[in-house]
């Protein structure tokens, strides 16, 4: 199930949150464990039984690091993380990649390998990362282990961050699974945020969608210049909003639960360098691989070598955490050597203060698009291609991009490109939630007002599918 | 943020998400919007929820259950109009407020192949039809654009040399084609089609009804007999597609021979199997009195026979008007063998889909096969060819589930049938140095016409 869907938005959602509201505290969790597994079902079918072995299995790794840590028995904490790692990682590599893994071995001429292909559990990406985040953290000490299993089955599955992010490592969320506070204030502001989200999602990442994808399904040698452009704009705003306004749509969701779940997004396409932008984009898997990985490895304390060896590490991993593909490995070296070259060179500021901040955050776009074009390509072959063509003055715009140019494409991408552009404070962004004043009351009306309306409509039609010729 | 605006916000939200659902709660539905009936909600199983394709069901039923889907269809239609874009690919906006159908305006061009390959087939089912003793008219209506150009927004030129390329068609005898009598009626004072319609008007129907009499019986058609019943709202169909329903007067028609008495009754039409076909309802008339053309008549029709009918049914003694273009469909065996006349209407743009991808020859020898006798035959089973050569003749070969099993295949020429206990029997025009392949158990017989 999806927000943007009539049976989540007008049937899922309302029956949720009323069942919710109207039960007493001790049987919320349930309640929303029980929904989180209907809204799981309802796209993962019979996969939903992986989310649940999985569950167990991390709540059984808890106790078994927990009583370790109890005990001071450090070989008990040992087996129960190593165990955790291992059920997730291997969760992960047999359904994320092995259908890439023997498409590559029988390519390479490794025998003919006989294969039914797997189908990919929805969110594995994400519930895999969060269960290992919860014996981890519990080994470190920094928070203690849920004693109740529905506590737990409800950390992992927690349907508005459960598909799609944001990764809430365990320790930002332990105390809330247990005590959280309900307030109209905090369902007002997650009603407007998630608003925000969906608004994002339908008015500016669907509309511009067409776009993008007619140029990526058009031959990249067929591209012109402009078409190219064009095409991998359309694809910077749509994967921007797209993501961004899910995980609005999140954490405002979580906000009307009681919970507060971990910002995502931050302008990224405000960076002033590289390493500004992985501080802005998708920060929660950010946060997920310095905690758990980064560090671990030594991070940036054993010398300027072994760092740059952690990055690599760091960044090959976050390629192929996106998806089975070469071009997903390849997405993630691109940003891998950005952000070394900036270590190595020290052109790596953060904030708005850096020097030539304009052209700084020119240039990085620029090298965020151009990784654009690897993450959103079939293969590497059609990526050189279609970098070829943008890089390459003149050709033709095919028709198939100029007939997605309606109005509504147009103003969308504009509004788009305006928002990312503009100053924060201009825009809003999800700051809109924290304005005070008059201004922050009328835009958060107009949010609720107009554009969830607005964005339901677009929702409600969206299945709009009448037949001609249906009588005969 | 202040309490009362926490208050308001809140409001809003829970109202918003939470009116439809309780509307739904009370068993509310939406009128249809969408030219067919909403879809039913599937029945709940765990294998249904356990493979996946229960709750895409279940989304479609929930979609179409929505009280403000068809509001929010037109909000978004008004949208996209205000933005000077087009709500629907299906449709494309003419001038003046006209509506045209784009897949009637996308169709290919007619290669001299394509137009051979038309004459070719309507002259091998005229002359099957023939061999059983009865009459057959292929007709084709026009295309709207092609008789209302003028509203256009582009010259779109293949609709209108397909037109050209059938009208300039010499024979055969049995195709029946009314461009020039359309263009003609154009100067009535009724129009010829709706202005938000894919189809004509009883007017329009009345001068395809009137060729078909015409060429039944020698100035058969009585024009003092075309009657006013009403003027009425017609909602246009591609203003369904749009997502903006809206209506036109217009002004409806029957013809009313002052000598028949004429009587219609539905009836529902039985597979090859004895079970009912509900997609498909049957209409007979009878003119009960002195008919204009005797014996029994069948009409198998599109989309366009809706308007000829009562321009035509009470010429026929006794008629059948089945919406059905396919001669082999199971459900029409017992209408075909009972008819002495044969009318196949359908209009331009399914040519392809219609006549030629399904060889309306070949089907209507599936359909006469008992008919004839066969010079040879035989049973194949999965796996076995069959090597099939042209005699001298028009050749065919019908193929029919054996009796006692549940389905089977064929394949020839790239064609692949599939035939059913429903629908159990078709046919293919042999055509030089073709294999036939075979999925299950199958009779086969091979079938000459003429010579």
């Amino acid at each position: 199930m999806i927000f943007s869907s009539v049976t989540f938005l007008f049937f899922f959602l309302p029956i949720c949150l009323g069942g919710y509201y109207l039960l007493g505290w001790r049987f919320r969790n349930g309640w929303l464990l029980l929904s989180s597994l209907v809204f799981y079902t309802w796209g993962g079918g019979a996969l939903v039984s992986l989310l649940i072995v999985s569950t167990v299995v991390d709540y059984a790794m808890g106790w078994v690091v927990a009583s370790g840590v109890a005990s001071g028995n450090r070989r008990l904490v040992h087996i129960g993380v190593t165990g955790s790692v291992l059920v997730n990682i291997s969760l992960l590599g047999y359904f994320k990649y092995a259908n890439f893994l023997v498409e590559q071995l029988n390519s390479l001429g490794f025998g003919d390998i006989a294969w039914t292909s797997i189908v990919l559990p929805i969110g594995i990406s994400f519930f895999t990362f969060q269960s290992m985040s919860y014996t981890i953290d519990v080994s470190r000490g920094r928070v203690e282990h849920l004693r109740n299993p529905l506590d737990f089955g409800l950390y992992v599955t927690l349907f508005p961050q459960l598909v799609a992010g944001p990764i809430v490592r365990f320790h930002e969320i332990s105390d809330q699974l247990q005590r959280r506070v309900l307030s109209f204030e905090k369902f007002s502001l997650g009603a407007v945020r998630f608003a925000h989200g969906l608004a994002k999602k339908v008015l500016i990442a669907d509309s511009v969608a067409p776009i993008a994808d007619a140029a990526f399904q058009a031959g990249a040698s067929d591209l012109g210049a402009a078409g190219a452009w064009l095409g991998i704009a359309a694809y910077t705003i749509q994967i921007y909003f797209d993501f961004s306004g899910y995980s609005d749509m999140a954490i405002g969701l979580g906000n009307m639960l009681g919970f507060d779940f971990p910002e995502n997004f931050c302008r990224p396409y405000s960076a002033v360098s590289m390493t500004d932008f992985w501080r802005r984009w998708h920060i929660t898997l950010s946060n997920w691989f310095r905690d758990y990985l980064y560090i671990p490895l030594g991070g940036s304390r054993r010398g300027g070598a072994r760092t740059i060896i952690n990055l690599w590490i760091v960044f090959v991993l976050t390629g192929i955490w996106h998806g089975a593909n070469w071009t997903f490995l390849l997405w993630g070296i691109y940003h891998g050597a950005w952000l070394i070259t900036e270590r190595l060179t020290g052109q790596r500021p953060t904030g708005a203060g850096a020097s030539w901040a304009p052209l700084r955050r020119f240039i990085v776009l620029l090298g965020v698009m151009v990784g654009w074009v690897l993450f959103r390509s079939p293969d590497i072959g059609f990526a050189a291609e279609y970098l070829g063509a943008m890089f390459s003055p003149g050709g033709i715009t095919p028709d198939v991009i100029t007939d997605t140019l309606d109005t509504r494409a147009l103003l969308a991408l504009a509004a788009g490109i305006a928002s990312v552009l503009l100053p924060g404070d201009i825009v809003g962004g999800l700051l809109v939630t924290g304005w005070q004043g008059l201004r922050g009351t009328a835009m958060r009306l107009a949010e609720i007002a107009v554009a969830l309306p607005y964005s339901m409509v677009i929702v409600a039609s969206g299945s709009f599918s009448p037949f001609l010729y249906y009588q005969f | 943020m202040k309490r009362v605006e926490a208050k308001t916000i809140a409001g809003i939200f829970v109202a918003l998400i939470s009116i439809p659902l309780i509307v739904f709660a009370t068993g509310t539905r939406p009128e249809p919007n969408q030219n067919r009936p909403p879809t039913p909600l599937p029945e709940l199983t765990v294998e249904g929820i356990a493979d996946r394709s229960l709750t895409p069901q279940v989304d479609a039923y929930l979609e179409d259950a929505l009280i403000v889907a068809p509001g929010a269809v037109a909000a978004q239609a008004w949208t996209d109009v205000a933005l000077g874009d087009n709500p629907s690919e299906e449709v494309t906006l003419g001038d003046s407020g006209w509506l045209y159908y784009t897949f009637s305006l996308t169709r290919p061009c007619l290669a001299p192949a394509d137009t051979e390959a038309f004459t070719d087939t309507v002259a091998r089912a005229e002359a099957v039809v023939a061999a059983t003793d009865r009459q057959l008219i292929v007709a084709l209506a026009p295309d709207k654009a092609t008789i209302i150009p003028e509203y256009l927004p582009a010259d779109e030129t293949c609709v209108h040399q397909v037109a050209d390329a059938l009208n300039a068609l010499e024979g055969p005898p049995t195709l029946l084609t009314v461009w020039d009598e359309m263009r003609k009626a154009r100067a009535n004072e009724r129009p010829v089609y709706f202005r938000l319609d894919s189809h004509w008007t009883n007017e329009g129907a009345g001068v395809m009804a009137k060729a078909i009499v015409e060429r039944l019986v020698i100035d058969g058609w009585n024009e003092q007999a075309v009657r006013e019943v009403a003027t009425v709202e017609h909602e246009g169909d591609l203003t369904l597609l749009l997502g903006l329903p809206s209506t036109e007067a217009v002004v409806e028609l029957e013809t009313v021979l002052p000598e028949s008495d004429p009587t219609e009754a539905v009836r529902t039409l039985l597979t090859a199997n004895g079970t009912e076909y509900d997609k498909v309802v049957a209409v007979d008339f009878t003119s009960g009195g002195d008919p204009v053309i005797a014996g029994q008549t069948l009409v198998m029709h599109d989309s366009y026979g809706w308007a000829v009918t009562p321009m035509l049914a009470p010429y026929f003694e006794s008629a059948a008007f089945i919406a059905e273009t396919n001669p082999s469909a199971g459900h029409m065996a017992a209408d075909l063998i009972g008819a002495e006349t044969i009318v196949h209407l359908s209009v331009q743009r399914s040519l392809h889909e219609i006549i030629l991808d399904v060889d309306l020859a070949a089907s209507f020898v599936a359909a006469y096969a008992d008919e004839f006798d066969a010079i040879d035959q035989g049973t194949n089973k999965t796996g076995e060819r069959l090597e099939l050569e042209p005699g001298d003749t028009d050749t065919y070969v019908v193929v029919e589930m054996a009796p006692g099993t549940d389905g089977a295949e064929v394949a020839y020429n790239d064609v692949t049938m599939v035939l059913t206990p429903d629908s159990p029997r078709a046919a293919f025009y042999v055509g030089p140095g073709g294999t036939m392949f075979f999925a299950g158990v199958i009779d086969y017989r091979l079938i000459a016409i003429g010579g």
